[in-house]
């Protein structure tokens, strides 16, 4: 069984540098990504969770160099995106894809469904006109759209199609490695559970790799198989999805699980778990970051930042008092 | 003995103009709203939730949209009948309304304190300085630390939580008798989210306001509502109090809906499960002829259903469903 990862990311960080306020100022610098290590195993879900600000797409991004990272390693089976040259990279895309978040504008409204899940193969020189035509009928059926339908305009699809068209697309140079990033957040309920089937369907089928990112927790639990929690910038907690629900260490991360509603009375909060917001990432909190809303802080968290220590077996939490 | 409900809503049907006809968006709702309650209204986009509390505001915009019957009584007198005149006394001092996304609500280049007194001025004709006390009084009462300095920010400097919580502040200023918020949260996180609800549960207590909810998510109706109306395709298909809903739903897309929703568990186990899913989407309003418009998605369609609309199933007290399936099996 090959059980190297087909994704590593090593202390990955990036910061966007904002313009000067005046011209002998210090130009700003926003700490988006500060330090994030992860990997993932071929066919499996890497979950990032985190309220919005706390780097979630920023990871995405930065992990596919759809932005530029500021330093560390993205290895893709083995090579370093973050070295590759324009020309590799984009040779490389071929194996990593993404869905985004909102169908209708990733979606050239002037190109039908089947030029837009055709695109990818165009742009990459994958097979004559007949083979990628093959493709797209093909890719259109293993999403649930009917073959006719490839010549309509995305503006007439529902939401839930727009969707299944983006992971058409996604889905047509054969990568092992999808980000996808809030994918059913835009969508209605009983649509959201179509798609997330879909997606787990198609994972078994072509094994898969995903980093799926949702702010949803209850989403996060059904789809994933490891989970991060993200917090400002960084990864507070890290496990599989049965140990962060059973063995949950970091107070931001009860904090998260105790906001969700439930529909079972016995569970019902007694009142909202944090107060205030996110600070923001352009002037983070000394210490442990969380500490200007954590109802535990301490001293030392004033003043050291926690780093991720492995508490129980493949339970990583950077809390001081966990 | 029974409470006379403060908001009823009788046969209303609400259409649109479009170039390719009339299209139904409502048909036939009937609901009430008692005094200090919170009714959740739920159903996925499309179904007419929002279209149910803009015409209750009588902010449908005509034409192209008309409300072509139906009465809606606010303490037993029809606001269908009134003028915009008197309608706009009761817009924002006896029914306020909180939109989704806060943003696009609040005026960019109006100070938020200006924003929220206008209210105040307008119906209860305050002086300024009067005007401003009630603000900075409001803006505390929904948790905005320092309103005196906060009155002053426009909502560009505001997060998406300060900025729903400015809104709540502007609906509530005049103690209105009813609140309806249209998907509040959905563009909040969930700790946010958290705190708004407690806010609007708070204010629901200290005011006695009665409060919409309209959502397209089960476990927030379960958290605060408490009692619920299920909406598709412009029709109510079940009413009951939320326990009753949620513990024993009768309509087959009051089930699905619930069942499709993934719930956070103590322990997930190690293995993932497939969701259940409704296959199939919403109806097109415009093909919704006389049949029951669940009937191409549903599980247990009959071929009755296909040709009259579902009669009303008493299934407990307070809690009834629209369905053929049902009246087969009492």
């Amino acid at each position: 069984m090959n059980s190297q990862p087909v994704l590593k990311v090593e202390n990955l960080r990036t910061h966007f540098k904002l313009s000067k306020p005046h011209p002998f100022a210090e130009a700003p610098i926003v700490y988006a990504l500060d330090g994030v290590s992860f990997e993932i195993k071929r066919g499996k879900t890497f979950g990032l969770v985190g309220e919005s600000g706390c780097g979630k797409s920023t990871t995405a991004l930065s992990v596919l160099r759809l932005v530029e990272p500021t330093s560390g390693s993205v290895k893709l089976k083995g090579t370093d995106i973050c070295q590759l040259t324009r020309k590799e990279l984009r040779h490389s895309r071929r194996f990593m894809q993404i869905i985004f978040q909102d169908p209708y504008s990733s979606m050239n409204p002037r190109t039908t469904a089947g030029e837009i899940i055709r695109s990818p193969l165009k742009i990459l020189k994958i097979g004559t006109p007949q083979e990628q035509n093959d493709r797209v009928e093909e890719l259109i059926k293993l999403v649930g759209l009917r073959p006719e339908q490839r010549n309509l305009y995305p503006h007439q699809f529902s939401g839930g199609q727009r969707q299944r068209i983006c992971v058409a697309r996604a889905l047509a140079p054969n990568p092992d490695f999808i980000v996808c990033d809030e994918p059913v957040s835009a969508l209605d309920v009983a649509i959201q559970a179509q798609i997330l089937n879909l997606l787990m369907r198609l994972q078994r089928e072509f094994s898969l790799t995903y980093l799926f990112i949702s702010h949803d927790m209850a989403v996060i639990q059904h789809v994933c198989d490891h989970i991060a929690v993200m917090y400002l910038g960084k990864i507070v907690e890290k496990t599989n999805r049965r140990s962060l629900f059973l063995n949950v260490k970091h107070p931001y991360t009860k904090a998260l699980l105790s906001a969700v509603p439930t529909t079972d009375i016995k569970t019902k909060r007694s009142s909202a778990p944090l107060k205030g917001d996110v600070p923001s990432p352009m002037n983070p909190p000394s210490g442990c970051r969380f500490h200007t809303r954590c109802h535990l802080a301490e001293a030392c968290c004033f003043e050291e930042d926690p780093r991720l220590r492995e508490i129980l077996p493949d339970h990583w939490v950077a809390c001081h008092l966990a | 003995m029974r409470q006379e409900p403060l908001l009823q809503v009788k046969g209303l049907c609400v259409e649109f103009a479009t170039r390719k006809g009339n299209v139904q968006v409502l048909n036939h709702l009937d609901l009430h709203l008692d005094p200090g309650e919170a009714l959740g209204i739920v159903g996925e986009s499309g179904c007419g939730k929002s279209m149910m509390a803009l015409s209750i505001m009588r902010l449908i915009p005509a034409p192209p949209g008309n409300i072509s019957a139906g009465q809606i009584l606010l303490n037993n007198s029809d606001l269908l009948q009134l003028n915009e005149k008197q309608m706009q006394d009761v817009r924002g001092n006896e029914i306020s309304m909180i939109f989704q996304e806060p943003m696009t609500s609040l005026n960019p280049v109006f100070s938020i304190g200006m924003q929220v007194s206008e209210n105040i001025r307008r119906h209860q004709s305050a002086t300024r300085a009067v005007a401003r006390e009630k603000t900075i009084q409001m803006l505390k009462a929904v948790g905005i630390p320092v309103p005196e300095l906060r009155i002053k920010q426009y909502p560009h400097e505001l997060s998406g939580g300060m900025r729903q919580r400015v809104m709540i502040a502007m609906a509530l200023s005049c103690q209105p008798s009813v609140l309806i918020a249209d998907e509040p949260t959905t563009a909040l996180d969930v700790t946010i989210q958290a705190q708004i609800f407690d806010l609007l549960k708070q204010i629901q207590q200290d005011m006695n306001t009665s409060i919409i909810l309209i959502t397209h998510d089960m476990s927030v109706i379960a958290e605060f509502a408490d009692r619920v109306a299920v909406m598709y395709a412009g029709s109510k298909v079940e009413e009951g109090l939320v326990r009753d809903i949620i513990d024993n739903p009768h309509h087959p897309y009051t089930q699905g809906l619930i069942r499709c929703v993934p719930f956070l568990k103590k322990d997930p186990g190690t293995e993932r499960e497939e969701l259940n899913e409704i296959p199939g989407v919403v109806p097109d309003m415009r093909l919704i002829g006389s049949e029951c418009s669940f009937a191409p998605r549903c599980r247990y369609v009959m071929d009755h259903c296909h040709e009259k609309k579902p009669p009303e199933v008493q299934i407990g007290k307070k809690h009834h469903a629209f369905c053929w399936y049902l009246e087969e099996g009492k």
